[in-house]
């Protein structure tokens, strides 16, 4: 007995040592030996029996356990042959995952990445290492969808290192008036505002009004959750604490993600040094001690916001209009409002007067193809990548099976019946996949919103907020997005970034603080800081940006 | 009389033959250390080369620095500080607690009582610091209970008191809390040691006249000094070790100042800041860290040798 329990005892670690090897068909040329002598050579018509051998890609993926079951996968498995393997990612450590596979030289086939264009330097010196394959622009010749995004995304220059793409942005879904503008925004009690007698009827709110606004639900509390308990702003904590003044005022930055450096008066400049950041700064540290911003937030790490003004708990989030629907309609089921109207968008001014909205990249995710990845799984994604932009792949996206879900009713996108059930209650129809993913398809880029079968309370919320800003009754201000310098690559940029992270870190410390001259240690930590940010501002006004 | 050393080697081979099976069974845990212990060491050259992905061959070489750099990072010296001082106060307070508590359960008479009272000491061993930061968090962030049953007393003091996100209560918090999570867990080692102490020593104590407090002071403490030397160096030894898992899910940017320990300093040098992971920088802080716990080792085993204890090298 005790022979044989020695006897499996060894066998089973020996067994999981061997486990520990490296995938054999990730070992096959080291990372500077790219693919990219292998020519494109693919049938993207997705016809059926094109694509002989099955073929499966892995790929990180968010929300993983809720991928590959879907009726699309079938759709893709019949299509393309295709399956993937989801490998997990969240966003808590989507960057640590992205790092450590990167280095141990372990990547999935297709890495999908949450890439900033701060970011960017981590990306090409990967990129020059030999850590992805290239896109090639043959690979473009018979996919005139991808090739269309290649020709026209601003992006794309800037994925290039030495004038070879690496990286492919999926790209996100704009509707004319929003061009690039970053969608989050006040979403609000539109109820308990009109509860305290402070409605506006527009829903459009000066600096003052809506601090005024905020202390007095706070105070009145108008949906009863008993003294202290009602929280004024909340945000995700990618957004805490920039969006409640910095985010929609003056100081160029769109977000803790990025203070990229930015021209003024002919000199660039590092927003955090500047006057109107150190005031928003002296603004948001008084709201968080008044309590106006819930001062929890700071131990918020993913859909807290959403959850408390879903849970009736919140004034006012700060969050994508993409989740307005399903929290609305869960407020509505829950008892929370009594109609979908008592929550909206907020269109407020900032502090000196102005509307701000904030321009971003075109893009959300961008993807590597791995180093050694094989020129057929290539070939295959990008097939699939091109039909997903197509008008058949988008109403696939959308709904599901042509026939069950939905049937196609004339030539254009739009011309769809939606077979889906139809709910009186609520006015909308029931999604029979709700609970799946797709994540699989998001290199090929985001689908045009509304899709057919979607209720337009989100998109009429988010155009409001635009059509207030070019109605020209308010002074209307773009913050733009500058690639050249969020892309740029020099040295000391590179090595140091835009300290984004460190603004953050002193920015939250500062708000715990009570009682102290919050300009004065932001002063302080400036100088601090100058002598690392300095020398990467030189690189920039000396044209050292590359 | 002389044995040659063809002798002894036969005679050694004859004896690992005789306990194959020993060996068998040894088998597993050499290879387990040889894998994840004494292989990775191998890694080490990267905290004096420039990492490249072609691999740690192929990194070039880069005069140290990694250690330079290290000393004028503006977030070393105060994690490598907060990591000595909470390392220090966890030894100072926490150390003592499992062997006080090993004493007085000791000490109680009932079975049931005890066997019930070391449970709800042990428990929360087995929860993880994620449930338990939570926990934490909901008594005593700023919408915590703890806050509110303050505002209750005095409305106007518990305005700006908020213990999470204060720098000097958040060390207190992170010791406590560990000695609360980890005393009853601790105290099982040294429980086991007091029940392997003679009985024979307490009833002559008895007879001798001592109390219960003499009994412990005069048999139980001397009796289990071994162990509690060795479970010292230890400690001593993992002192740079500040309690990652505690800290990263329960700190804030509030308390970097005196909460940020090595690992959790090393942990968003390379996952967190935008500018990217630095291989070779991170490798750097951890081999002076395993340094330092080094000579912290050897520092406590010369100490418990000089007490006239046993030790471990």
């Amino acid at each position: 007995m005790k022979r044989l329990a020695c006897i499996v005892l060894s066998l089973l670690l020996l067994s999981s040592l061997v486990a520990c090897q490296p995938d054999a068909s990730q070992t096959g040329s080291p990372p500077n030996e790219s693919s990219s002598d292998v020519s494109a050579s693919s049938d993207s018509s997705g016809e059926a029996g094109a694509y002989d051998t099955p073929l499966e890609i892995s790929m990180s993926v968010r929300y993983a356990d809720q991928c590959g079951t879907h009726v699309r996968n079938e759709i893709i498995k019949e299509k393309f042959n295709l399956t993937f393997e989801y490998v997990p990612v969240n966003w808590s450590d989507w960057n640590e995952k992205i790092r450590t596979w990167i280095a141990m030289d372990d990547a999935p086939d297709i890495l999908h990445m949450d890439l900033k264009g701060a970011q960017s330097n981590e990306f090409k010196s990967w990129a020059k290492q030999g850590a992805f394959s290239p896109f090639l622009e043959e690979y473009f010749a018979s996919r005139p969808n991808l090739k269309k995004v290649y020709d026209e995304s601003p992006t794309i220059p800037y994925l290039k290192v030495d004038g070879v793409l690496y990286g492919w942005p999926g790209l996100n879904s704009y509707r004319g008036y929003d061009d690039r503008v970053d969608d989050p925004y006040w979403t609000y009690r539109r109820d308990w505002a009109k509860a305290v007698g402070k409605y506006k009827e527009n829903d459009t709110y000066t600096w003052e009004e809506w601090l005024d606004l905020i202390r007095t639900v706070m105070e009145e509390d108008p949906g009863n959750n008993g003294p202290g308990n009602t929280a004024g702003l909340v945000m995700p904590p990618w957004a805490f604490p920039h969006a409640p003044v910095l985010l929609i005022g003056p100081p160029a930055t769109d977000g803790n993600e990025s203070c990229s450096y930015f021209q003024q008066d002919g000199v660039y400049v590092w927003p955090p040094a500047t006057e109107e950041y150190k005031t928003g700064v002296k603004i948001t540290y008084d709201m968080y001690q008044e309590g106006l911003i819930y001062q929890d937030n700071i131990l918020f790490t993913s859909s807290e916001n959403v959850d408390m003004f879903v849970g009736g708990l919140a004034f006012a989030v700060y969050a994508h209009f993409g989740s307005l629907n399903s929290s609305s309609l869960n407020m509505l089921e829950a008892g929370i409002i009594d109609e979908r109207s008592d929550i909206g968008s907020a269109a407020v001014l900032a502090y000196d007067g102005k509307m701000y909205l904030t321009q971003v990249a075109d893009y959300w995710g961008v993807t590597c193809f791995r180093h050694d990845l094989e020129q057929e799984k290539i070939d295959r994604a990008m097939d699939f990548w091109e039909y997903l932009r197509t008008n058949e792949g988008i109403q696939m996206r959308w709904m599901g099976k042509e026939g069950v879900d939905y049937r196609v009713t004339g030539p254009d996108l739009y011309d769809v019946e939606v077979l889906w059930e139809f709910d009186e209650e609520t006015q909308s129809y029931v999604d029979p996949y709700a609970d799946f993913k797709f994540e699989e398809a998001q290199p090929a880029g985001s689908v045009p919103t509304p899709a057919p079968y979607e209720d337009t309370f989100r998109f009429d919320e988010h155009k409001k907020i635009f059509d207030v800003f070019n109605s020209g009754e308010v002074d209307a201000v773009l913050k733009p997005y500058d690639y050249f310098i969020s892309f740029g690559s020099a040295p000391n940029k590179d090595k140091y970034g835009d300290f984004a992270s460190i603004v953050k870190e002193r920015f939250i410390s500062l708000l715990a603080q009570p009682d102290i001259d919050v300009e004065a240690e932001w002063d302080a930590f400036i100088e601090e800081m100058m002598p690392q940010v300095q020398p990467v501002l030189d690189e920039i006004n000396n044209g050292e940006l590359q | 009389m002389q044995v040659s050393r063809a002798t002894k080697r036969r005679r050694l081979l004859r004896r690992i033959w005789a306990n194959r099976w020993f060996y068998v069974m040894l088998l597993p845990g050499l290879c387990y250390f040889a894998v994840f212990k004494y292989a990775p060491l191998y890694g080490i050259q990267l905290a004096f080369k420039d990492y490249v992905l072609a691999g740690i061959e192929a990194s070039p070489w880069n005069n140290f620095a990694h250690f330079r750099y290290m000393l004028f990072e503006q977030g070393f010296v105060p994690a490598f500080r907060n990591t000595l001082v909470i390392s220090g106060m966890r030894i100072l307070l926490g150390f003592p607690f499992p062997i006080l508590l090993a004493l007085f359960l000791d000490e109680l008479v009932l079975p049931k009582y005890r066997r019930t009272v070391q449970t709800i000491y042990t428990f929360p061993h087995f929860l993880s610091w994620v449930l338990l930061a939570g926990l934490l968090q909901n008594l005593l962030g700023a919408s915590g209970m703890v806050r509110k049953v303050a505002m209750l007393f005095s409305p106007q003091a518990s305005e700006t008191w908020n213990l999470l996100y204060d720098n000097d209560a958040y060390r207190w918090i992170l010791v406590f809390t560990d000695i609360w999570k980890e005393a009853g867990w601790g105290a099982i080692i040294y429980l086991a040691s007091i029940a392997g102490v003679d009985r024979s020593l307490y009833e002559a104590a008895t007879i001798d006249g001592a109390n219960r407090w003499q009994r412990i002071w005069s048999v139980t403490l001397p009796s289990i000094a071994p162990m509690i030397a060795i479970q010292f160096i230890l400690r001593v030894g993992a002192a740079m070790e500040g309690g990652f898992d505690q800290v990263i899910n329960t700190y804030t940017p509030p308390v970097y100042d005196k909460g940020d320990i090595l690992d959790t300093y090393i942990y968003r040098l390379s996952f967190v800041r935008t500018s990217g992971v630095n291989l070779g920088f991170t490798t750097a802080v951890g081999l002076f860290k395993n340094v330092i716990n080094f000579i912290l080792l050897l520092m406590a085993n010369s100490l418990t040798r000089a007490l006239g204890q046993k030790t471990i090298l």
